[in-house]
């Protein structure tokens, strides 16, 4: 049993890597799809649209969201995105909780907020249409302030009437919440990788088109679709030079950065 | 309720009572991440100043180190500075933990714990290198039905589930 388990450890990590013959690749494809386990997608840049994950409806746009996008969109109740699956909130709440750079723009910090509809327009891209977690009512203090390592702060509990257009690709990670009372409720980051790094060290590296650093190697798969949606003008940041010691995922997370660049060349 | 999106796995209903069974590994880390560090700030945070309420106070302070400790050696990115932190908030809740609970011995778990740092700068972050790959397969492993006779083949199909499962 524990040689299977080795072996099986052992061969889930060959057929990641970049140097894994492709028609071993391919069958992995094939062996997710017969035996039902999670699609890695990691190295799909492009948004999957599958009629397996998506439950497509009639065409009965809510007037709120016709109002912004019209009437010619199909509306969705899950969409997944790099192997992360996003709900609307009627669907599951939980799911459709994300944070996200607002307006397109990184250098903004991320918002929390609750995607209310799913969307794809007539080419099938896929929009988030997101209210916006309210701000916290200036009487009430957050006591999260005092723990900075602690990924989690107050916010109003009601969401904004507003509704926002969000591309799949700028949502940063999911948030739990939990509502204290009609006015306030604790949002939690759930990011597997803070936000100071996808801020800085990622843009510093993407944007130098210089060599490659070793500090980019340990940089997780989850935030790949962020280091796509940079624009190239990002300005540089440099929050420190030493930021990884190499893991030995090295090579799996050395070809995604290779395939960043190829996708978002800058072009200075 | 604390809402949280499906992939993160639920605290046990009955946390603390007898009839949650033993607590396992995933599940400690999303109490640690998530459900405690919520619960416990808006139980104990400045809610007064008398002597019980500021203990509650200064345990929660105390409790968030080690919470602020377990995130950042978590986290899929490290850095010098993020172990450095690490290391510092596990010195701290070490230190207080004789000031603020005496009965309390010393265990080499807590020993084992100041070592982290060091394998974060040695091996990168934990996701490489933590066990919970094995636990995975010990939770495979207890769930497999046996005929209770050690040194026999065991042909049930359940093996092929469990080659499976590894992926």
């Amino acid at each position: 049993m524990l040689q299977s388990h080795l072996r099986a450890s052992t061969l889930r990590g060959w057929v990641s890597r970049q140097d894994c013959p492709a028609v071993l690749r391919e069958l992995k494809l094939l062996f997710d799809k017969s035996f039902g386990t999670t699609l890695d997608n990691h190295d799909n840049g492009s948004i999957l649209v599958d009629g397996d994950e998506m439950d497509w409806e009639p065409d009965i746009i809510p007037d709120e969201l016709s109002q912004i996008v019209g009437q010619h969109v199909k509306t969705h109740a899950h969409f997944r995105y790099q192997g992360v699956v996003y709900s609307r909130a009627s669907t599951h709440r939980g799911n459709s909780l994300v944070q996200y750079y607002p307006n397109n723009k990184m250098a903004s910090p991320a918002v929390p907020g609750s995607i209310q509809y799913i969307y794809s327009d007539k080419g099938g891209k896929v929009f988030f249409a997101i209210q916006r977690q309210s701000r916290l009512p200036s009487d009430i203090v957050d006591p999260f302030r005092l723990y900075p390592h602690i990924p989690a702060s107050m916010w109003g509990s009601q969401l904004q009437q507003e509704l926002e257009i969000v591309d799949p690709s700028w949502i940063f990670s999911h948030y739990a919440r939990y509502t204290i009372d009609a006015q306030a409720c604790v949002v939690l980051s759930l990011s597997q990788v803070g936000i100071e790094i996808i801020a800085s060290s990622c843009c510093t590296d993407l944007n130098t088109s210089g060599e490659y650093q070793h500090n980019i190697i340990s940089v997780p798969v989850d935030c790949i679709n962020l280091l796509i949606a940079l624009p190239s003008f990002y300005p540089i940041s440099c929050f420190g030079s030493t930021l990884c010691t190499m893991s030995n995922h090295a090579n799996m997370l050395i070809y995604h950065y290779q395939s960043v660049r190829h996708i978002n060349k800058p072009s200075t | 309720m604390t809402d949280t999106p499906s992939w993160v796995s639920r605290a046990p209903k009955s946390f603390g009572e007898a009839s949650a069974g033993t607590i396992k590994a995933a599940e400690w880390r999303s109490l640690a991440m998530i459900y405690l560090p919520i619960a416990l700030t808006l139980a104990w945070a400045d809610k007064g100043t008398s002597a019980t309420e500021q203990h509650l106070k200064a345990a929660l302070d105390h409790t968030m180190t080690l919470f602020s400790a377990t995130r950042l050696a978590c986290l899929r990115v490290t850095s010098e500075e993020r172990i450095k932190a690490c290391e510092e908030y596990f010195i701290q809740y070490l230190r207080d933990l004789q000031k603020l609970h005496p009965h309390i011995n010393m265990r080499t778990n807590f020993h084992m714990a100041i070592h982290i740092p060091d394998f974060l700068r040695l091996f990168g972050p934990v996701f490489s290198w933590w066990t919970f790959p094995l636990e995975r397969f010990i939770g495979t492993l207890l769930r497999m039905p046996t005929n209770d006779r050690i040194g026999e083949k065991d042909i049930s199909p359940r093996s092929f589930d469990c080659l499976i499962q590894c992926f």
